[in-house]
C-alpha cells in the first residue's frame, strides 16, 4: 500500500487541530461516535488539567508546564475491527507530533478511510502502512500496541529501555444478569452481535443469577433474540478458519452435553451464525468470537478464585438491571467499564481503556521553575 | 462372553479382514455395523452420545455418528470399550495446542501394527538398503502414534534385510552420519515429520546431499504452528534441492493419534488413498450436511482398525473430498485460539 507521505506541517495549535478534526469525522462516528470540539476540549481538560495545556505553559503550583507529545509516537493496531485506530488517530491529532500508524491488513476496506477523511493538513504528520518498516521502532519515543502476549514480548525485545511501551492486550467483556426480562435479551443481543463480536468490548460470557433452570430458561430466550438480531443485521462472512474454530468449539460441546447436565449448546440452524453454550462454571473464557457466547453461573463475587486467571482480561461489564450499587461486588476488578446492556460497544469518548488516560499516555511534561 | 473376550474375538475378525486384498461395500458396512453395535455397547460414553444425535435405528455406515477429535481431549473421559487401566498402550496427541493433550487408548497394540504393516504393503513402493528415521526412538517416546508406526515399520524393514538407522536430533554430529550413510551408495527410505525434514534442510545448509537413484522420502505431519507453513510445491522443490529427490518418490502419510489406519499420497498434489478397512465422507462445517464428490469440508473417517475406541472420527482438517477412500488434504494447521483485540506477531 502507499504511504500517507509526511511533510513538516507549519504548527497548528491545539484548537485548530481539533476543528480540523471535528470536519472531518463522519467515517469515525460508528467506532467514537460524533466528535465536536467541545468534546474534544473537555477530554484535554480531564487529562491534562486545562485545554491549553499542549499550546503553551500552564501554571501548576510554583511551577509551569507545558504538555509534548512524546514523538514520534508508533501506534500499532489491530484489524478486528476499526475502533483501535479510529480512537489513536483520533488521540494523535489531539497530542500533535508526528505519527506512524502500523495497521493490519485485514479490514483495510473501512480503516483506511479513516486516514483519507482527514483533512490534509492533519495527514502531513501521519503516516500508515500494513507493514511494519523496522525505522519505525528505532524511531518512535512511544509505542502503543493492541496485542496479545506474544505480540507484547515481540515488542519488549526489540525495544529501548528510553522508549515508552503502551500495551493494550487481549481483553474479555462480560454480562452480569440480575433479572431476566426481555429487555436484557435484547440489549445482549446487540452486545454479542455488534461487529461480529470482534472488539474486546463485545459480550462473550455472560453471568446469570438464579439455579440451572434459570439459565437453561434464558439460553432459549437469548437464542431466539440472536436469530432475530442477525436476522435484521446479518453478520459478516467468515472465513475458513472463523468457520473451523466454531465446528471445533461446537463439537466439543455437543459432545460434553451429551454425558454431562453441566453443558448445554444452543447454536444457529444450518450455519455458524451463533452459540450459545451453557457452562456450569464460573471460571471466565473466551470464546472464538463471531456471536460465540457462555452463559455462567453468577458467583459470590468476582475474584481470580471465584472466575480464574481472566479477571484481569475484562475490559467492559454490563450490567442489567443497571444498579450503582451491584459495582461494589466487583472490588478485585479493577481498570474495567461499567455500564448497561446494550450499550457494552459504544463506549463515551471519555472512558479509560483499559484503565489508562489515552492523552497522558501520549504525552511528557516540560516544567520552568 | 465377556467384554475382552469379545474384543479378541473382533480384534481376529478385522486382522483376517484387513489381510483381504479388497472389500465389497456390503461386507464394509457389515464389519462397520458389527462394530459399531459393539462400541455402543462397550463404551458407554460414546452410547450416550449416540442416543443424542441419532432419532432412528440405522443400518448404514455412513449414519453412524462421528465424534469430533476434540473428545480425546476431554479431562477425565477415557473413550474407550474396554476399562482404560487394561490398555497395553496410550498414544497421546502431541500437545502443541494450548488444549488439553488428546489420548487414545489401545488394549494391545495388534491391530493398529496390523493395520500400519497392511497399508504400508498396498503402497507397493520398492524394497531399499537402508531406511533413515530421523526420529526419536519408541523407548524415549513412549506415546507417540507416529514414532510407534516408524518403529513397526522398522522391525519389517529388518526382516527384509533393510538396514535401518535413527537420527535424532538433527545436528552437526548427526549431519556428519547421515552424511556418510547417503554416501553409501545403497537405496535409501528417509522417514521424518515435516518439521524434521526443514531441520535437516537448514543443517544442510550450503550442502547438498546425492541420494542414489531409486531413494524415496516419506514425510508426514503438519507444521504445529512452529513455522509458518509451507505449500507442498515448496516442500517438496526442497526434498529435490538438498538431497535429489523427486517429487514423484515422497510419500506423504496422514493420519492422527485418534486414528489406527493411515492414508498415504505419492507425488505432489496427489490425492490421500485409504485402505479398504477405512472410508471417509466430508461435511460442512457450518451446516453439518455431507457434502458431494469434488467439494470442500471436514475430514469424516471410519476407521475400522480402531476397535477399542470409535471407529467413526470427526477432523478439523478440510479435504477435497473425492470417493470413500480418497481425498485431497487442504489444511491441517488449525489456529482457532480466541482472537479479538489482537494480532499475533506474525502478522508484523
Amino acid at each position: 500500500m502507499q504511504a500517507l507521505v509526511a511533510v513538516p506541517s507549519p504548527h497548528m495549535n491545539f484548537k485548530q487541530r481539533c476543528q480540523l478534526l471535528e470536519k472531518s469525522t463522519f467515517q469515525f462516528t460508528p467506532y467514537t461516535g460524533k466528535l465536536k470540539y467541545s468534546t474534544l476540549k473537555k477530554l484535554c481538560q480531564y487529562e491534562l488539567g486545562n485545554q491549553q495545556a499542549l499550546d503553551k505553559y500552564i501554571r501548576r503550583g510554583n511551577i509551569s508546564s507545558k504538555a509534548i507529545p512524546n514523538e514520534p509516537i508508533l501506534h500499532i493496531t489491530s484489524g478486528n475491527t476499526p475502533h483501535s485506530t479510529s480512537q489513536n488517530l483520533i488521540y494523535a491529532i489531539m497530542v500533535g507530533g508526528k505519527h506512524y500508524f502500523k495497521i493490519s491488513s485485514k479490514n483495510t476496506e473501512t480503516i483506511l478511510p479513516l486516514f483519507e477523511s482527514l483533512h490534509p493538513e492533519l495527514r502531513k504528520n501521519i503516516q500508515v502502512e500494513t507493514k511494519l518498516p523496522e525505522r519505525w521502532i528505532k524511531q518512535a519515543k512511544t509505542i502503543v500496541i493492541y496485542g496479545n502476549q506474544e505480540t507484547a514480548k515481540h515488542f519488549l525485545g526489540k525495544s529501548i529501555p528510553q522508549q515508552r511501551i503502551i500495551i493494550y492486550g487481549n481483553k474479555i467483556s462480560i454480562a452480569c444478569i440480575f433479572s431476566q426480562k426481555f429487555k436484557a435479551y435484547q440489549d445482549l443481543a446487540k452486545d454479542i452481535c455488534l461487529f461480529n463480536q470482534q472488539s474486546c468490548l463485545a459480550t462473550q460470557n455472560i453471568y446469570i443469577k438464579g439455579n440451572t433452570e434459570n439459565i437453561i430458561s434464558f439460553g432459549k430466550h437469548l437464542a431466539k433474540n440472536l436469530d432475530l438480531f442477525l436476522k435484521e443485521n446479518p453478520p459478516s462472512p467468515l472465513d475458513a478458519q472463523e468457520i473451523d474454530a466454531i465446528s471445533q468449539f461446537r463439537e466439543k460441546f455437543r459432545f460434553l452435553e451429551s454425558s454431562n447436565n453441566d453443558y448445554k449448546l444452543w447454536q444457529s440452524e444450518k450455519s455458524s451464525d451463533w452459540t450459545i453454550v451453557y457452562e456450569n462454571s464460573p471460571i471466565l473464557k473466551p470464546t472464538c468470537l463471531n456471536q460465540v457466547v457462555y452463559l455462567r453461573p453468577m458467583p459470590s463475587d468476582f475474584s481470580n478464585k471465584t472466575i480464574g486467571k481472566h479477571l484481569n482480561d475484562i475490559s467492559s461489564i454490563t450490567i442489567y438491571p443497571f444498579k450503582k450499587k451491584i459495582i461494589s461486588q466487583f472490588k478485585e476488578v479493577s481498570g474495567v467499564r461499567f455500564c448497561q446492556t446494550g450499550k457494552a460497544q459504544n463506549p463515551s469518548f471519555f472512558w479509560h481503556n483499559g484503565g489508562n488516560s489515552p492523552l497522558q499516555s501520549l504525552i511528557t511534561w516540560q516544567d520552568i521553575e | 462372553m465377556d467384554k475382552l473376550k469379545s474384543f479378541n474375538h473382533f480384534s481376529q475378525r478385522f486382522h483376517e479382514y484387513f489381510s483381504q486384498s479388497d472389500s465389497s461395500d456390503q461386507e464394509f458396512n457389515q464389519m462397520a455395523m458389527n462394530l459399531f453395535s459393539f462400541q455402543r455397547e462397550n463404551n458407554p460414553i460414546y452410547d450416550k452420545y449416540c442416543k443424542q444425535i441419532l432419532k432412528e435405528k440405522i443400518d448404514k455406515w455412513q449414519q453412524i455418528p462421528p465424534l469430533s477429535t476434540t473428545a480425546f481431549k476431554e479431562k477425565e473421559i477415557s473413550l474407550t470399550c474396554f476399562p482404560p487401566e487394561k490398555a497395553e498402550k496410550i498414544f497421546f496427541t502431541s500437545g502443541t495446542t494450548k488444549s488439553q493433550q488428546g489420548k487414545h487408548y489401545f488394549l494391545n497394540i495388534d491391530t493398529y501394527e496390523h493395520s500400519i504393516l497392511e497399508s504400508w504393503k498396498k503402497l507397493n513402493i520398492p524394497s531399499f538398503q537402508q531406511a533413515i528415521f530421523l526420529s526419536p526412538r519408541a523407548e524415549k517416546e513412549n506415546h507417540s502414534s507416529l514414532i510407534h508406526m516408524f518403529e513397526t515399520l522398522s522391525k519389517k524393514m529388518n526382516l527384509e534385510s533393510t538396514k535401518c538407522s535413527w537420527i535424532y536430533p538433527v545436528n552437526s554430529k548427526n549431519l556428519s552420519l547421515l552424511e556418510k550413510l547417503t554416501s553409501e551408495k545403497k537405496t535409501i527410505l528417509l522417514l521424518g515429520t515435516a518439521i524434521s525434514f526443514l531441520h535437516l534442510f537448514e543443517k544442510i545448509g550450503e550442502k547438498r546431499f546425492k541420494l542414489p537413484p531409486q531413494s524415496w522420502a516419506l514425510q508426514t505431519g503438519g507444521y504445529k504452528g512452529k513455522y509458518k507453513s509451507l505449500s507442498q510445491e515448496s516442500l517438496y522443490k526442497k526434498f529435490h534441492h538438498y538431497l535429489g529427490i523427486p517429487a514423484k518418490n515422497i510419500i506423504n502419510e496422514y493420519s492422527m493419534t485418534e486414528l489406527s489406519s493411515q492414508f498415504y499420497s505419492i507425488g505432489i498434489n496427489q490425492a490421500h488413498q485409504a485402505p479398504h478397512w477405512v472410508k471417509i465422507q466430508a461435511i460442512k462445517p457450518e451446516t453439518n450436511q455431507i457434502i458431494s464428490q469434488q467439494e470442500e469440508g471436514h475430514l469424516i473417517i471410519y476407521d475400522l482398525a480402531n476397535i477399542g475406541s470409535v471407529l467413526a472420527i470427526r477432523t478439523q482438517d478440510r479435504v477435497i473430498y473425492h470417493n470413500e477412500h480418497s481425498f485431497t488434504l487442504l489444511g491441517r494447521d488449525i489456529n482457532a485460539s480466541p482472537r479479538g483485540c489482537s494480532l499475533s506477531s506474525y502478522e508484523l
